[in-house]
């Protein structure tokens, strides 16, 4: 392969050249992963047992930022087809060593509970208990070092921490979960929702599509939806998938220039050989196939170290505590993305250095004699 | 062979750089018989260089004509199958790539042919044989004396069985010594292929070697 040789040529450079685009790849796999893994882990909060819609604010840019009256609730419940209703408070406290601490207010029985597991201490609704409650995440509790029987200070009030709780999104494991007036109380938001979970009597396709027109319209400032679409409600998720748009294509830009110039710089050193390989009889079309050659090598070697090095840094990420709630959704279609930008990245990259290689004739770099 | 006949045949070849203000190739006529050893002699400048240009393919003449076994250099599309197949050279520099061996930098050219990569490894080293370097096959050029690069140059030149060997100055870089057995060993192995050489020099001592001169000056023929 003489396109691998010629880049053991120059070691440092090819190495240089393979970091930025491992790099630029990286960058575009631990944004797309976590913007992804975010969109997941939402869909999969409220993606439990009975809620068969939510409601939020309509217009609300993230569902912590979603505010429903609580008046709301006696309207909903006598509303034809609704069978249960469980109000939430999705809220962020500042607590020391983590300013985002999720606070999940909640109300006995509600589907947002289904997906919690008990590992110490008491349900949330442990029966025969009035005092404040607080069941805390497992990785909150790890990372804040806290245990059964500790106190947290939450606004003005200490709750004893009476229960800790696994759950299979980090959002959650990472937070605690309260009873619902606590959690407005300490958010702020009494007399006001975040999110509420409805469980409907019948929920065919076509019942929940009646439902959710029904909802909206009988309440204006509602937006229902099914949980596993939950984040579609919200603003926020789009404006991240363009800034994570806007960094991708900026890392494919500063990863190609970086490959643009290393061929350059390869191809301009080589002036004289390129020609020479003319003048032996070599036509243009194997200059040019030798220079994509080695542009394309160093993409292909890129990708994948991009790749590696992106799921590392999302993993790293994800086990620093104050970050226990990031959580990268990859799998082989983004690897897949990922090297189709790699190559791509490669292709842009090497396309002009090419063209100039294909400029060289024979007699140029005889010249140089 | 029948008649003599000729492989190269040019006619009032023309070229000028400089937008014209420098004539190079001031309407050369040019037969080149095959099987021949034609020494092309000149001072520098006098348009040696430019004219092994136009009959290597490796550039085109502004005007005339030049016919390579039949084939018009001037109309031809793919210039680089002509050098392929037809044409060896021999650089006053080795030119050879620096980071190959010297059996890589012999099957370079036989890339150009997509010959499998067994025949290539076997007919350069056969050639490297052949210019007395059987045992410096996977050394790279910076690995070899001046005298042996050329060797490996003139191996790479002969690689393809090409009709034409063209040399330019091939032993202007070499100490007096070396540039003696260089010149054997070309006129050797063109004896043995019945390979046609032509050589471009501006030593007279080197061109006498030739059958036959032909002297260039200011880019026309003087001894036509």
């Amino acid at each position: 392969m003489l396109g691998f040789r010629n880049l053991l040529r120059r070691k440092v450079r090819s190495a240089l050249t393979l970091i930025g685009i491992a790099v630029a790849v990286a960058t575009i796999v631990s944004l797309i992963a976590i913007s992804r893994g975010f969109r997941k882990q939402f869909n999969n909060l409220l993606s439990v047992g009975d809620a068969h819609l939510v409601l939020s604010r309509k217009g609300a840019p993230d569902p912590f930022i979603s505010y429903l009256p609580e008046s709301l609730l006696s309207d909903l419940s006598v509303f034809p087809g609704v069978a249960e209703v469980y109000p939430s408070i999705l809220g962020i406290a500042q607590i020391p060593r983590q300013p985002f601490f999720f606070l999940y207010g909640t109300v006995a029985g509600s589907p947002l509970l289904e997906q919690v597991r008990v590992i110490a201490g008491e349900e949330l609704f442990a029966p025969g208990a009035d005092q404040p409650r607080l069941c805390l995440g497992r990785s909150a509790a790890e990372y804040l070092e806290q245990e059964l029987g500790s106190t947290i200070t939450l606004g003005d009030q200490e709750y004893e921490v009476t229960g800790i709780f696994e759950a299979p999104t980090p959002l959650l494991g990472s937070g605690a979960l309260l009873p619902l007036a606590d959690a407005q109380r300490i958010a702020g938001l009494e007399g006001k929702l975040s999110e509420v979970l409805v469980q409907l009597e019948s929920f065919t396709p076509e019942d929940l599509a009646a439902a959710e027109s029904a909802l909206e319209q009988r309440f204006p400032e509602v937006e229902a939806i099914e949980p596993a679409e939950f984040t579609k409600a919200f603003m926020e998720f789009d404006l991240a998938d363009q800034a994570v748009a806007f960094f991708s294509i900026l890392a494919v830009i500063v990863g190609g220039i970086g490959v643009m110039n290393t061929m350059l710089m390869s191809v301009f050193e080589r002036t004289r050989e390129l020609g020479i390989l003319q003048a032996i009889g070599w036509s243009k079309a194997m200059i040019l196939r030798l220079v994509l050659e080695e542009g394309l090598l160093l993409c292909l070697a890129g990708g994948p170290a991009g790749i590696a090095l992106g799921v590392a840094s999302i993993e790293a990420v994800g086990a620093w505590g104050q970050f226990s709630w990031v959580a990268g959704d990859y799998g082989p279609a983004l690897f897949v993305e990922a090297m189709i930008v790699a190559v791509g990245m490669g292709l842009l990259g090497t396309f002009y250095p090419a063209l100039r290689a294909v400029r060289i004739t024979p007699i140029e770099a005889l010249r140089y004699e | 062979m029948s008649a003599p006949s000729a492989i190269l045949s040019a006619k009032r070849l023309v070229k000028t750089y400089e937008g014209g203000r420098i004539r190079a190739l001031d309407g050369v006529d040019l037969e080149i018989r095959r099987g021949e050893f034609l020494a092309v002699a000149g001072p520098s400048g006098s348009g040696k260089s430019t004219l092994l240009h136009m009959i290597g393919a490796l550039d085109r003449a502004d005007s005339g004509t030049i016919l390579l076994e039949g084939i018009d250099l001037a109309q031809a599309k793919r210039l680089d199958r002509i050098r392929a197949r037809s044409l060896g050279f021999v650089f006053q520099l080795h030119n050879l790539l620096p980071l190959f061996t010297a059996q890589e930098n012999v099957e370079a050219p036989l890339y150009a042919l997509a010959m499998p990569r067994a025949e290539r490894a076997t007919r350069a080293r056969a050639l490297l044989e052949a210019v007395g370097l059987g045992r410096r096959l996977h050394h790279r050029p910076t690995q070899l004396s001046g005298g042996e690069r050329q060797r490996v140059a003139i191996a790479r030149a002969l690689v393809n069985e090409p009709k034409l060997l063209l040399a330019d100055e091939p032993t202007g870089n070499l100490d007096r010594a070396a540039g003696e057995q260089i010149l054997d060993l070309l006129l050797e192995l063109r004896r043995e292929r019945g390979v046609t050489l032509v050589l471009v020099t501006h030593n007279t001592e080197i061109a006498g070697l030739a059958e036959r001169i032909v002297r260039l000056e200011d880019g026309r023929i003087t001894n036509g």
